[in-house]
């Protein structure tokens, strides 16, 4: 804050050399519009209290702060993340007492022959199912198979275009079949859905 | 063991090394660490055949479910598609609530339960895709939803414990 040289002084220094007669000796006159203190030039107000705390013990404790975070965070990346664990897979335990055996009733010769052919009809069913699905399938492939043929005879361009992979097939989403269909002006009662699913964490 | 504790060797002497035993037994394998659980590498697939590909089964009923998840692997398989994983999502628990009709209280009504399967599929070819969705689309069981789309990094991470601590300290580090 050194007194600047006369041109750069501004006008309004005119007015305070004007002024200067009401003011007391005793204040120091401020030497430019630059020095904002009334102190001379370097000096600072004494202080009764305890020293300024040097800068470099705050710079170690921040360093060794950042290490010892440094160290938690490779500690925890080093584990290994863990899948949640799946509730469908775990019986509860009240499942597991012995006291919820039952015994069942003895079947009687026609009981047991019934169930034996009854068991039979269902694989056949089962397995005319199976054999008509596979029939399905085989006929889709062909016919597709056939009809690829048939493109890439009448024009080759089509036939590649044909072959390449669909970007708007995926992501795909239907919704299951119902029993019923949704009643026309059916109104439900007002009420909220709350998700109480269990949140683990590492 | 006093044997493997003992230091006194005597390797000079005829009787050295004469309580041996181990050596006849059968080697047994070493014992598995638990393997990390680690991503797998995600394909892009190529122009005619597509990537990765997780068909996604969420229904309120366990056992509909679980059995169509098991028809739609075994289907796979009898295609020959490969079938990278077939794994199951955690459970999602609703409770609905609804409002009585002379009453401002909720009353509840049910615990619901959200189950999903997943079956991970690689290397579909375009040709194939439309059969395959046809085939599984035409049994699909009641309440069942599908859906079919790619693979990618987030729906692992899903699948794995949150992390707040790890996630805590890396907002502060940066």
């Amino acid at each position: 804050a050194e007194p600047r040289t006369p041109e750069s002084v501004p006008p309004a220094l005119c007015c305070f050399s004007s002024c200067s007669s009401w003011l007391p000796q005793r204040v120091p006159l401020r030497g430019s519009h630059w020095q904002s203190s009334l102190l001379g030039f370097r000096t600072s107000l004494p202080v009764r209290a305890q020293p300024k705390k040097k800068k470099k013990v705050d710079v170690k404790k921040e360093q060794a702060q950042k290490e010892r975070m440094k160290k938690k965070l490779k500690k925890l990346e080093r584990a290994a993340p863990e899948l949640i664990p799946i509730e469908d897979f775990i019986t509860p335990l009240k499942y597991t007492e012995s006291s919820r055996s039952r015994s069942l009733p003895d079947l009687s010769p026609e009981e047991s022959e019934r169930r034996v052919l009854l068991l039979k009809k269902w694989c056949v069913f089962k397995q005319k199912q199976d054999e008509a699905e596979k029939k399905a399938i085989k006929a889709l492939v062909e016919s597709q198979q056939e009809a690829l043929k048939e493109l890439q005879l009448e024009s080759e361009e089509l036939y590649q275009a044909a072959i390449l992979r669909d970007e708007g097939l995926f992501p795909f989403e239907r919704e299951g079949p119902t029993y019923t269909p949704p009643l026309p002006g059916y109104d439900p009662p007002e009420g909220k859905c709350v998700d109480i699913t269990k949140v683990y964490t590492q | 063991d006093a044997l493997l504790a003992s230091h006194r060797s005597y390797r000079s002497r005829p009787t050295h090394g004469i309580g041996r035993f181990k050596y006849l037994l059968p080697k047994e394998a070493p014992k598995r660490r638990k393997e990390k659980v680690q991503m797998k590498e995600i394909s892009a697939g190529t122009e005619y055949q597509y990537g990765d590909i997780n068909i996604q089964m969420t229904s309120y009923d366990l056992c509909l479910v679980e059995h169509f998840a098991q028809y739609v692997h075994r289907l796979c398989n009898r295609l020959s598609i490969r079938v990278n994983e077939s794994y199951a999502m955690p459970t999602k628990t609703n409770e609905v609530l609804f409002l009585e009709e002379r009453g401002s209280k909720m009353q509840l009504d049910a615990v619901l339960t959200t189950h999903q399967r997943v079956v991970q599929i690689r290397g579909l070819s375009s040709t194939f895709a439309p059969i395959l969705l046809e085939i599984i689309q035409s049994s699909q069981p009641e309440g069942v939803h599908l859906l079919m789309k790619q693979h990618t990094e987030a729906d692992f991470k899903s699948r794995l414990k949150a992390r707040p601590e790890l996630e805590e300290l890396l907002a502060e580090m940066s």
